[in-house]
This record gives structure tokens, sequence and C-alpha cells, in this order.
């Protein structure tokens, strides 16, 4: 092997080491970069999930039929009722937050 | 050292042991750095497409800021659900026309929403609502093929609803009829029968052909070429204007349009609208049915008269009754903020508009449509039961009828014209007195109480009569 060729060989090792790991860590980059936009796509669909989950209990329609299922009448036929609803309308129970607030009265 | 070392003669095993690992060397990187590319290459098509390589698409927007549709084209999402559903249309794979929108705005608007740009609608998702929920619960209750509501505001011609039933979801469009998907208040035209009756006696005064303290001799039914006309309702033989439209004598307003030429009835018609085409250009619309007055036979006049032989829309309606409601002048219906749309123009005199307007107040007030008015709120309106042509058939099917009442309120104020139609109800009363109005009276009891009119007031009123 001439003299040439022992100090290229050391370099081309190198380079071509070093290009294997570059693809290598791109190719690691680029699988994380898909895992990202899949995570993504699916977090934007538990959103779209979620915006309808929202409007089905405070959206207009929603809070419309409610209002509507619990013998609820709009303002101007208050005057008109001869019967109410059978009994006070429940209201849902809030989200437990974990957090316990009691009222003591002196 | 090294040149000690590299003077030594080297031993044959030595040279073949370096030369081995030397091609090792070369070749096992060489071959990692194909692997890792040719791998990469491989898997890319499976990757998804990153979001920038998706068409950003305008979302729609109700007037109070509610989104009621976002996202591209490939994954539209309409986070209200069924609310405006007919309206808003959906989107699919690409046309061959380039557009996305396979229906309703999504259609009509394609290109500006294609553009990026928002759209901003006229409509009150609360009062779209009110009018969905309540054109649903009736429709059903009296088990009607299809309806539709329309709340129009007066003076400025912005539609706050317009509901269609039956509905559809259209995150699900796939699942759904053709029949679910037609956006009724603008697509669906129909012959409205009486509530066509202000009208001709509006064009009738203001021609000075008809004086508004006048009477007419009207018995319960009068022959016209082949055909014979009856009144519904049992009246006196003579009635004055405002009771042949409390009344909705036919008969009444059948003596009252030969005054006019057929011309002349053809032309005011189409003066208030019927049969033109509406100048929105934001949403697909039909311009309804208003024959050429030159093929009439004089029962087709007298059927013009009271609302057979000639169709229209809910919207088209809407839009005729604001000129009553609005001192004779027309304002053209909106659909999206900041659309072009021609200036309003004056149909019919201040006076006369309001002479036919009290008119109108008389009917709720007189009549048995006592479930039309909303407590505290003053009404004016009218009935409206048609006959539904069959083009299948070619005929006028007995008992399918299509019912309407046409509505303004607060009648000392107009503020908004509220129609509400039913077709072909099938149980319980199959007239508008029994069916149309209460559904106004639900829909406009809510509009109220969506304004935030003092209810206290209100219900103080009435509990002191």
């Amino acid at each position: 092997m001439s003299r040439i060729a022992r100090r290229a060989v050391p370099i081309y090792l190198g380079l071509l080491l070093l290009v294997s790991a570059a693809g290598l860590v791109n190719q690691a980059l680029y699988r994380h970069q898909t895992k990202l936009i899949d995570a993504r796509a699916k977090l934007m669909g538990q959103v779209a999930n979620l915006r309808l989950g929202a409007a089905a209990i405070d959206g207009p329609l929603a809070v419309t039929q409610w209002a509507d299922a619990h013998g609820m009448v709009p303002a101007p036929e208050a005057s008109q009722l001869s019967a109410v609803a059978a009994g006070p309308t429940r209201a849902p129970a809030p989200p437990d937050t974990g957090l316990e607030i009691r009222t003591v009265w002196h | 050292m090294a040149l000690n070392r590299s003077s030594e003669p080297r031993p044959k095993e030595l040279r073949f042991r370096r030369r081995g690992l030397m091609s090792v060397l070369l070749t096992l990187p060489l071959l990692a750095a194909l692997f890792g590319f040719a791998s990469q290459q491989r898997g890319a098509p499976s990757f998804p497409a990153p979001p920038a390589d998706q068409p950003v698409r305008g979302r729609i927007i109700a007037s109070d800021g509610t989104v009621l549709a976002y996202g591209p084209a490939s994954d539209r999402r309409y986070p209200e659900g069924t609310l405006a559903a007919n309206l808003l249309g959906f989107t699919g794979k690409q046309q061959p026309d380039g557009r996305y929108g396979l229906e309703g705005l999504e259609y009509s608007l394609d290109k500006r929403l294609q553009n990026g740009q928002d759209v901003r609608l006229t409509i009150d998702p609360s009062l779209q609502a009110a009018a969905e929920t309540n054109l649903k619960r009736v429709a059903e209750k009296n088990q009607a093929a299809d309806g539709m509501a329309v709340i129009l505001e007066v003076g400025t011609g912005r539609i706050l609803a317009a509901a269609s039933y039956p509905s559809f979801d259209p995150n699900h469009w796939r699942q759904a009829s053709p029949q679910d998907m037609i956006d009724r208040p603008f697509a669906q035209e129909y012959e409205p029968g009486s509530v066509m009756k202000p009208f001709v006696v509006a064009g009738l005064i203001q021609d000075g052909l008809l004086s508004p303290d006048a009477t007419v001799h009207a018995p319960m039914s009068v022959h016209v070429g082949d055909k014979t006309f009856h009144d519904v309702e049992w009246h006196p033989s003579t009635l004055s204007i405002p009771d042949v439209l409390r009344y909705s004598s036919n008969v009444g307003m059948i003596a009252l349009t030969w005054r006019f030429t057929p011309k002349q009835l053809h032309d005011w018609l189409a003066r208030y609208g019927f049969g033109q085409p509406l100048d929105l250009n934001s949403i697909y619309s039909t311009s309804g049915l208003l024959n050429p007055w030159q093929n009439w036979v004089p029962q087709d006049q007298a059927s013009n008269t009271i609302g057979q032989n000639v169709s229209t829309t809910a919207v088209q309606l809407a839009a005729a009754y604001s000129i009553l409601a609005h001192g004779g002048v027309y304002v053209p219906p909106r659909l999206v903020e900041g659309e072009t749309l021609p200036p309003p123009h004056r149909v019919l005199s201040q006076k006369v508009a309001d002479t036919v307007f009290k008119m109108l107040i008389h009917v709720v007030n007189a009549s048995a449509l006592k479930y039309s008015k909303v407590p505290g709120v003053s009404v004016a309106g009218k009935t409206g039961t048609a006959d539904i042509y069959d083009r299948r058939l070619g005929t006028y099917p007995k008992g399918e009828y299509s019912i309407t009442f046409a509505g303004v309120f607060p009648a000392d104020h107009p503020r908004v014209v509220t129609i509400v139609t039913l077709q072909k109800p099938q149980i319980g009363s199959k007239t508008s007195t029994w069916v149309a109005a209460p559904l106004f009276r639900a829909i406009a009891s809510e509009v109220v109480a969506h304004w935030g009119m003092a209810p206290g007031s209100v219900a103080l009123a009435d509990s002191a009569h």
C-alpha cells in the first residue's frame, strides 16, 4: 500500500463513518418527526372530538334542547303556564376538582 | 520508533490480517450508509404529509363568532354538529372543476374558502338553534315530510336563521340521505297559499283600484272557469278588506282580483320578488315560479291571487313580508356579512305598506290565530294552507298540504319576519292555524327571550288583564 493510500484510507473511512452516522441520525430524526406529526394529527382529532363534545353540552342546540327537556319555557310564555315542571331541575354535577370548600355560618 | 517499525519486514500472516480488516472496515460503513439511506427512501412514502402541505381552507363563522366549520377540506370539521348543517353543506374530494365543497356554502363559497378567507354569516346560532329545535319537534309530532323556518331582520335583510327539516350531521355526511341535505329555505320552492293575499291587496290599493275601507260581497264559494273555489272558515257574506284577510276568504280575494288585468297582477307579484332570482351570490337559491301572464286562463289569475299556481321559497316570502314591515321598501336578503348586494328599493308607498300591515295585525288579533300570539308582544301575520302539486302525477293529490305562517313582530316596531312552513303533515290538524301558527309562536317566543325583552313586564301586563 502506497503512502498516499495509507493516508487516504483512514480519511475515507472516517468520512464514511461520519456520513453513515449522519444518515442514521437523520433517519432517527425523521422518524421522530413523523411520530410528532402523527401525534399532532391525533391531538387535532381529539380537539375536534372535544369541541363536538363541548358543543353537545353548551352549544346553542344542546342548551335549547336541554331547556326544552327540563320543562323550561321562553320568558314570554312564563305568564301563560298553568302547570310547572314536576320537580326542580337538577343541575349537572360539577366536575371533581379535588378541591373542597366548606362554608361555616357563625 | 515508527520508522524503525515500518522498516521491519512484515510477516505474510500479518499482512493478510490487515488486508482482511481493511476490507471489512471499508465495506461495513459503506453497507451501513447504503442501508441507512435506502431504508429511509423505502419508508418515506408511508409517513404522513406534513401539515404545511395541506391547503388552508377558510372558516365559516356565525355572527357572534361561533365557529361553524374549520380545518382543511380533506378533514373538515363542524364543531356544532347538526346546527345549520343544511346551510353549511360539506366538503369531499376535489372535483373536476377544482372545488372541494360539495353542498351548501362549502360549495357556493368554495373559491373564497380555498383562498383561506374566513366567511362570517349573518346567522345567529341561538336563533338558528331555536328555529331548528322547534321545527323538528313540530314536524315530528305531525309527521310532516319536510319543513323550513326563516328569521329575517327587518330593514337590513340579514338572515338570522334558516332551518331545514330533515337535517343531518355534516361530520358524517356520507351516512345521510340526499333528502336530508337539502337547504330548504333557499332551494325548495312551494306554493305558499293564502300568505300571498296581503300582497294582492297592497297592489290594488297602491294602484288606486281598491279603497282600504271598501267592502266586498263574498259567498262561501265561487266558480271560475272549470274550477270551484271554496272558503274554509264560515264568515258573513259581506266582508271588509281587513276581514277578507282575517277570514282568509278565497272568494273575497277572487272578487277583488278582477280589478287587475292578468299583466298587472303578474307584474305586482314580480315586484315583490316572486319568480325572480335572489341577488344572493353566496348560496344556491331557486327563484320560484311565476308563469307568464300571457299563458293564464281566468282560473290561473284566481289561483295566483290565493297563492296557488305560483311558487316561492321561504326566503323570498320573508323578503316580501319585510316590504310590508319596512314601510314599502324591499331590502335584498343577506346571508354573508360584507356581501355586495343591490341597494334597497321602494315597492309600495309608506302609507299603503302601513295600511296593509295594520290589516295583518288585525288578522292575528281578531281571528282564531291566538296560537300565533306571543304573550306581551304584538304580532302581525297571515296563515297559508296550500295544495301541493305533484309533478310526477301532474295533479294536486288530495289531503297533501303545505302549511305556512308568515309573522312579523313586534308589530309596533317590526324587528323580524319569521316564516315557518311544514309540508305534508300526516297526523293531527293539517291547517296552518293549528300547526304552523303554534310553531311560529314557539320560535317567536324564543326570539323575544333571546332579545331579553323584559319578561317581568310582559308577565305583569298579561296577568293584569
